[in-house]
Order: structure tokens, then C-alpha cells, then sequence
């Protein structure tokens, strides 16, 4: 290609900006902004907010029953393993992500660690969302609990749906804003690892 | 030993940070990005550089930070501005016979280039460094097979973009 051996030519003959050894001595000193850098920040928050909402959240807490003791330290000691084989995970991942592996190589170990982390939520997500059901289910048809005795009490089927589809909206609206801003912030810091990594795992098809 | 390590960097840096300045050009709009990136890249060298062992060449191992730098880590910072005036902050050419269509073919090939992929613009670039494809295969972890047909594409895409 004519214009590109041109370019090629003339390639190193441009003149360029000097930054002198004084300014290389204060950048080295600064905090990068890489988007690595913000994945493993707000991994961080994503993995404490699981653990501290394991210890914080026990929907049976307050309540006047007592759930199936499947949820006293069994569950305890099994929400602590996952976190700690996760965090573990997390960190064996996090170690491998340099600067100097190929394109693809930094491309794929950023992933992955990013994978790591969904799939820990992901398992979180779906542990409150059984525990919560579990325990709505045996609050509202056990008669001797007090939302039991109110719902038995009301004793309509249409102010029973009525109560349930307010609750279920209610969450899905919550669950749906938090999504929203987890995938918006996702989305633009991986939206150009994403884009690269595709293009150069198509080439190898 | 620190300070040893320090100015051992910033020296093998400063005799080689044409390198950075050529990965900014093309992946940068103007001086501010141009500077930011250059920032950057020197911070992700010098965090990387303890595990530097020197069994490549400094420069070698330049190219591939830098690269992965513009290519993954970088975010654009907010005093960033998006323009396109590259003319405006890019190198006056010091040909020994200086010729204006030379400029102005230069300028269109720029222009074309930025227009590439990111990933295009590396092996652009890694071909204007007359980088061989063994090199550009290990520098993007991608077969010198696939450098060869990505590279083909990219010129082609180019040939395009010049001659619509």
C-alpha cells in the first residue's frame, strides 16, 4: 500500500514531544485511573456488600416463628465458604492481570477475574432470593405467626393478591433501579475490553 | 534501593519514550489525551517494571504495555476533550525535501488510521515499528497467522477509507 510504505518512511523521521526526567519522576508518583483498577474497587464493594448482607440479612431475625434450623449455622458456614473461596478466586485472578501479557492474554485474565465476582453475586442473589421465599412462604400460611394470622384473619382471597403483588412489585421495582446502575457502570468500564476482546476472539474462529 | 530502582527507570524511559509518544498519536485527539495516556502508560510501566527481568529489551517490553495500555486500561479522563483536529497538536514532518502533497497524503493516511479499531491501530502501528508477524503475533496472543490476516484486512479497510 502506497500511502502506508509513505507513512512508514517517514514513520520516525517526526519530531516528538520531549518529557524530561523530572516530569517522568512526578508521574511515577501518581494513582492510575485504569479501568482495571475501578473493576477491582467496585469488586471489592460487591464482595463486602455480600458478606456484611450475609451477616445483616436473616429475614426470620425479628420474627415471633422459627424458620427450618437448615438456616441457622449450617447456611452461616456455608455463605462463609463461598465468600472465602470466591475471595480467594478473586484475588488468584486479580494477580494475573498485567500490563505485560500479550493484548489477548490481558484481555482474557480481566474477564475472567470480572466473571469471578458475577458469578459470586449471582449465588448471592439467589441465596437471599430463596431464604427470603422460604421464610415469606412459611410466615404467610403459618397460622400461629402473626402476618400468618392476619392473612387467615382476612380470610379474602383479593386483599391477599392485592398484598402480594404490592410486595412483588415493590422489589422488582428496587431489584430493577439497582440493576440498572450495576449494569451502567459495568457497561461503560467494560465496554471497550469487551468490543477488543470480541474482535480479536473472532479472528480465531 | 528504591531510589536505585527509580532512576534506573526514569532514565531507560526517557531514551526510549518515543515509543509512548507514537502509541498516544494514534490512539489520542488532541494534547490533553496525548498527555494523559503518556501518564498513564508510564504508570502501568513502572508498576510492572520490578518484574522486568530484562531478559527482553526494554523497549520490547515498552511496546507491549503500551499497547495494552491505549488498547484495555485506559480510560479517557474527563479535562479530555474529543476533537478531531489532529493537524493541530500532531508532528510537523522534517522530510530533508520538504513537499506539501506529501503533508496532505500524510495527514489523509492519520485521519484514516483513526478511524481503524483499536486493535487494527496496533498492528498498524506494530507494522510501521517493522515489527516482523512473529512479533505482532506475540504482542497481541493472537497465530502469525491471524496477525497476517488481521493485518490484511487492516490495510484493506485503510485502502478504503483513503479511497471511498
Amino acid at each position: 500500500m502506497k500511502e502506508l510504505d509513505l507513512l512508514k518512511k517517514d514513520w520516525n523521521k517526526e519530531t516528538l514531544p520531549k518529557v524530561s526526567s523530572e516530569a517522568i519522576y512526578k508521574m511515577i508518583l501518581k494513582k492510575s485511573s485504569s479501568a482495571v483498577k475501578w473493576i477491582f474497587i467496585i469488586s471489592i464493594i460487591e464482595f463486602s456488600l455480600g458478606v456484611i448482607s450475609g451477616f445483616i440479612y436473616h429475614p426470620e431475625a425479628n420474627s415471633e416463628y422459627k424458620t427450618p434450623w437448615i438456616y441457622g449455622w449450617p447456611t452461616s458456614v456455608f455463605v462463609s465458604c463461598v465468600a472465602l473461596v470466591f475471595i480467594y478466586l478473586f484475588y488468584k485472578n486479580h494477580k494475573t492481570i498485567s500490563a505485560t501479557n500479550s493484548v489477548k492474554g490481558l484481555l482474557e485474565s480481566i474477564i475472567k477475574t470480572r466473571k469471578t465476582v458475577k458469578l459470586y453475586v449471582l449465588i448471592n442473589l439467589g441465596y437471599m432470593a430463596i431464604l427470603t421465599a422460604t421464610v415469606l412462604s412459611y410466615a404467610l400460611t403459618t397460622p400461629s405467626t402473626v402476618t400468618g394470622k392476619i392473612i387467615f384473619e382476612l380470610n379474602n382471597s383479593k386483599d391477599y393478591l392485592i398484598i402480594g403483588l404490592v410486595i412483588l412489585l415493590a422489589t422488582v421495582f428496587i431489584i430493577g433501579i439497582c440493576l440498572l446502575i450495576y449494569f451502567l457502570l459495568y457497561g461503560i468500564l467494560m465496554r471497550k475490553l469487551n468490543k477488543n476482546y470480541k474482535e480479536l476472539k473472532q479472528l480465531d474462529l | 534501593m528504591k531510589k536505585e530502582l527509580e532512576h534506573k527507570f526514569v532514565e531507560q524511559l526517557e531514551k526510549h519514550q518515543n515509543i509512548i509518544h507514537k502509541v498516544c498519536r494514534l490512539y489520542t485527539n488532541n494534547q490533553d489525551a496525548h498527555n494523559d495516556l503518556f501518564q498513564e502508560v508510564t504508570i502501568q510501566l513502572w508498576k510492572a517494571y520490578p518484574k522486568f527481568r530484562g531478559d527482553a529489551k526494554f523497549s520490547t517490553w515498552m511496546y507491549r504495555v503500551a499497547l495494552n495500555t491505549a488498547i484495555t486500561l485506559y480510560r479517557k479522563s474527563k479535562r479530555s476533550v474529543q476533537t478531531n483536529d489532529i493537524s493541530d497538536y500532531h508532528f510537523k514532518i522534517q522530510a530533508d525535501e520538504y513537499d506539501d502533497t506529501e503533508e496532505e497524503q500524510l495527514k489523509l493516511m492519520y485521519n484514516a488510521i483513526k478511524q481503524l479499531s483499536d486493535i487494527e491501530k496496533a498492528l498498524i502501528f506494530l507494522y510501521l515499528e517493522d515489527k516482523n508477524y512473529k512479533e505482532i503475533a506475540e504482542t497481541m496472543g493472537i497465530s502469525e497467522v491471524n496477525a497476517r490476516v488481521k493485518m490484511n484486512r487492516a490495510k484493506g479497510k485503510l485502502k478504503k477509507i483513503l479511497s471511498p
